[in-house]
């Protein structure tokens, strides 16, 4: 299960990344925007991607467009990760056939519940890098 | 010019962007398991308020354009 975090505020990307590591996932990724998560998504396949929506150059919401207008990346399951305010980018985002998304400020719990409810579970232990 | 109301909800979104990030980090009820040491702590906190200094930065420079008529 390899999962790619895009933020471009290094501090969310670590925060998300140690919910994930104590929710049981161990291969991660990062990506500051959506050019280098979207070179990144083209040099190596990605089981989910969790992205902020607010970015400086590419916006989430572009980011998912982009992807989903790319035939090789169309399917990657997305999770966004959005502010209250983000209502009309929430809509915009369903449009662009996004996976699910979550209000910040949230807790671990919310983001696993979520995983959970989009079928994304961390691999059993001992199963390998490619368990799950 | 954009609208007053336009304006209101982008500070609006950009007033929750920058607070609601922070609130993530020190509203996390087991924050100091995601941080093994005080100093990795403090480099964070350190981070954390750059950017939302930046954030507010920003914010203010955009009410300053808005209300000199830019």
């Amino acid at each position: 299960m390899n999962i790619l975090i895009v933020d471009d505020q290094s501090t969310m990307r670590t925060l998300i990344r140690g919910m994930l590591e104590k929710s049981g996932f161990a291969s991660l990724d990062e990506a500051d925007d959506g050019d280098v998560a979207l070179n990144k998504m083209k040099q190596q396949a990605y089981d989910l991607v969790i992205s902020d929506v607010h970015m400086p150059r590419m916006s989430g919401l572009e980011f998912l467009k982009q992807a989903r207008g790319t035939e090789a990346l169309s399917r990657v399951p997305f999770l966004m990760v959005t502010t209250e305010s983000s209502k009309s980018a929430v809509l915009e985002a369903i449009k662009l056939k996004v996976n699910g998304y979550i209000v910040k400020p949230f807790a671990p719990e919310t983001l696993r519940e979520k995983l959970s409810k989009m079928g994304i579970a961390p691999p059993e232990p001992g199963g390998g890098p490619e368990g799950g | 010019m954009q609208s007053e109301k336009q304006f209101v909800q982008h500070l609006r979104s950009r007033f929750l962007d920058a607070v609601n990030n922070h609130l993530t980090q020190i509203q996390m009820p087991d924050l100091g398991e995601y941080y093994e040491t005080k100093e990795s702590l403090l480099e964070m906190l350190s981070e954390e308020a750059l950017y939302l200094q930046q954030k507010r930065d920003i914010i203010l420079s955009e009410i300053n354009a808005y209300l000199s008529g830019a």
